[in-house]
């Protein structure tokens, strides 16, 4: 009865939350988002080491939610890889950045190649971050990258749609964007440390908007003056 | 002047059975001259094949006999690595046709404190080149030729031209051309002691001037002048493959071979290259050459047989290669960093090997750093993004930029909503490439949030995402 118990605790998709708060309330170094919703639910942010599944479509912001995350580990000063994988990374975006200069963007032919830049990268030892972009990612790969993060002290962020994954992917976090009307939420599927929860609302501003100029706008028609532009 | 000859005889069949150690049946060099053996292995020694037999005689004494054209090519650049390797053991040394090479011992009996520490190193450096090799010394390097090719295989610390084992040299062991050999045997001369008891004013009535110029180095008097062998400031080998090699991967297991051959030269030398350049000659289409770049100047043979293991998996041969030549030309001298376990220094190295294995598999162009592009056209932005290690490129932010950028900007087609903009963009004018766009910030019902734009025809297109 036990050894059977145990073959079943042991297989790798049994996702056991309470033995990982243990290790979460360890010496597991943790970087939070910067989004005290999130960064509660998480246990206090991203373990340093291991994977990061993002769900989200390009565009969806999800470079802006990482932000914090990707300035503390560019502080171990290795190298940041981007997998852009058929993407193309702005040369002006990356210049803004803090860490440009520590940046590495990787070309590959296809996503297969794609896996194995990042795995060489993760053995390397040489980098402190990956950050690739998947159509799709099997749950086998990303146990395989999972275990070579830890094992090599690595944050992998993987960004995929997520769509065709039935459950949660076997890495520390596996969480989702979406939008509601003007509101974002995150729906965590697995987090190691804590258990996965649904509808987190978090801060997510556009890089940019009208809203000065809809303010002065407001402002001016307020007066007695006529106001004869109109801004959405 | 005391010198060595070493006659290497089965040079090319060395090389076959270092390349083909499973091959184990008997196996000939066949010259395509005169279509006669002229190398044997054991095996064929054992099933009754001798030098000189004709190809149809070899095949009917054993048929699975395995054939194998000679190249001179092959044995000149076998020798001279051989002549390479013996340059760390000895300085005057001369390469002699296509499979000998002589060796000045006068200034090594000195070095080496006699002449046995010294043979005792060559022959223990020959049988690490896995080289069948036979040797002999002498006054000139005719005499030590003479009795090399006979199997004397004693060196005399007093070179004595009048010795007996020269005397009882057969006139097959010397260069003499065969017509005159037959000559001599006519009148009952077999042997050099026979010949050299001869006048030399006789031999001079019925011979040329070539054949007395031979005889007075074979007699001791006068040495033929011989230019020395230097080994070359830069590494380059040529390999003759046993077999013609289909697919790429498989051509591994032989560069390997030159490739440790250049390591070596390399560690001796002091120095490293970061490129190594293939040329590898195809059956039938013209030369492949392909380029293995490292991140840092290295000489470490795991490493570069990784890296060339990488490049070899993307090869495609157009057909069959039947011979390769490895080129390092790139030469720099070896600067060890100190390894320590200082964070820093460990990741520059670590840093560079990535790199490397990352050029040999994804391309020389996969890997790049960004710097920010002087352009306020994005579309040139994406063409222009700085290759590794370039130089930095100044110039002002060009205001709010999405992290994704199209190639190839896409017409616009589902609804979205205008949150930012306009910034407009009216460039180019000089260089037909004319811009004038308005962009803008949308969001999608998904949330997406599109950099797009309107041109001035009033067509919208995406043109990237804000990440």
């Amino acid at each position: 009865m036990s050894a059977s118990i145990s073959s079943l605790v042991k297989h790798p998709l049994v996702f056991r939350g309470r033995d990982h708060r243990h290790s979460a309330d360890g010496n597991e170094v943790r970087l939070p988002f910067g989004q005290a919703s999130l960064d509660k639910a998480c246990a206090g942010g991203v373990p340093a080491a291991g994977v990061l599944s993002i769900r989200a479509l390009a565009g969806q912001g999800e470079l802006q939610l990482l932000n914090n995350v990707l300035l503390q580990k560019a502080g171990a000063q290795k190298r940041i890889i981007w997998l852009p994988n058929r993407m193309y990374l702005n040369p002006n975006w990356l210049s803004q950045t803090p860490y440009q200069q520590q940046s590495w963007v990787i070309n590959t032919p296809n996503e297969a190649d794609a896996l194995w830049a990042c795995e060489q990268a993760i053995r390397s030892q040489a980098c402190c971050c990956v950050v690739m972009y998947l159509a799709q990612i099997e749950p086998k790969a990303a146990r395989r990258l999972q275990v070579l993060a830890r094992q090599y002290d690595c944050l992998v962020v993987l960004v995929h749609p997520g769509n065709r994954i039935p459950g949660a992917l076997p890495v520390n976090i596996d969480m989702e964007l979406s939008c509601d009307a003007r509101q974002w939420f995150v729906h965590l599927h697995r987090v190691s440390g804590a258990w996965p929860q649904q509808h987190i609302a978090i801060e997510h501003p556009l890089p940019a908007s009208n809203s000065a100029i809809v303010n002065a706008f407001r402002q001016y028609s307020n007066s007695t003056a006529t106001a004869i532009h109109e801004v959405s | 002047m005391h010198w060595l000859y070493l006659h290497f005889p089965r040079l090319q069949l060395d090389l076959f059975e270092q390349l083909h150690p499973e091959q184990t049946g008997p196996t000939v060099v066949i010259d395509g001259t005169d279509n006669t053996v002229c190398q044997l292995s054991a095996a064929a020694i054992s099933a009754g094949i001798k030098p000189g037999m004709g190809l149809a005689e070899v095949t009917a004494i054993y048929a699975q006999t395995g054939i194998i054209e000679y190249s001179s090519n092959s044995e000149s650049s076998q020798l001279e690595q051989l002549a390479t390797t013996l340059y760390a053991i000895a300085s005057d040394i001369v390469c002699v046709a296509s499979n000998g090479i002589a060796i000045n011992l006068s200034p090594l009996v000195r070095y080496y404190q006699g002449l046995d520490n010294f043979m005792a190193l060559c022959e223990r450096t020959l049988t690490a080149q896995r080289v069948h090799f036979q040797f002999g010394s002498g006054a000139t390097i005719e005499i030590a030729r003479v009795l090399a090719r006979s199997c004397v295989n004693r060196v005399e610390k007093n070179p004595d031209p009048a010795s007996n084992h020269l005397k009882n040299c057969s006139l097959q062991a010397t260069e003499l051309p065969a017509r005159e050999i037959e000559q001599l045997n006519r009148i009952g001369i077999r042997t050099l002691g026979q010949l050299i008891a001869l006048p030399l004013e006789e031999i001079g009535k019925r011979f040329n001037n070539q054949i007395i110029t031979y005889l007075l180095a074979i007699k001791g008097v006068k040495q033929p002048p011989y230019s020395l062998f230097h080994p070359r400031k830069l590494f380059s080998q040529y390999l003759e493959l046993p077999y013609a090699v289909e697919s790429a991967p498989r051509l591994s297991r032989f560069i390997a071979i030159v490739l440790a051959n250049n390591c070596e030269y390399l560690q001796k030398r002091n120095l490293a290259t970061d490129t190594l350049q293939f040329e590898l000659q195809q059956r039938e289409h013209d030369n492949l050459v392909f380029v293995v770049n490292a991140g840092t100047a290295h000489h470490h043979l795991s490493e570069w047989q990784m890296l060339i293991d990488l490049k070899l998996e993307q090869l495609k041969l157009d057909s069959p290669v039947t011979s390769l030549t490895l080129i390092c030309d790139q030469l720099v001298e070896f600067d060890p960093e100190n390894l320590s376990l200082l964070q820093s220094t460990y990741s520059r190295h670590a840093e560079n090997m990535l790199l490397g294995k990352l050029l040999a598999r994804l391309g020389n162009d996969s890997v790049k750093t960004v710097d920010q592009v002087n352009e306020h056209r994005q579309d040139y932005a994406v063409q222009q993004t700085c290759a590794l290690h370039s130089a930095p490129v100044n110039s002002e932010a060009n205001g709010q930029q999405p992290a994704w950028l199209m190639v190839q900007p896409q017409p616009l087609t589902e609804q979205t909503q205008i949150l930012y903009g306009p910034e407009r963009i009216h460039t180019g004018w000089w260089d037909d490439h004319p811009v004038k766009r308005d962009y803008f910030l949308a969001v999608t019902g998904k949330g997406q949030r599109l950099w797009v734009y309107r041109d001035d025809q009033q067509h919208w297109y995406v043109h990237g995402y804000f990440g």
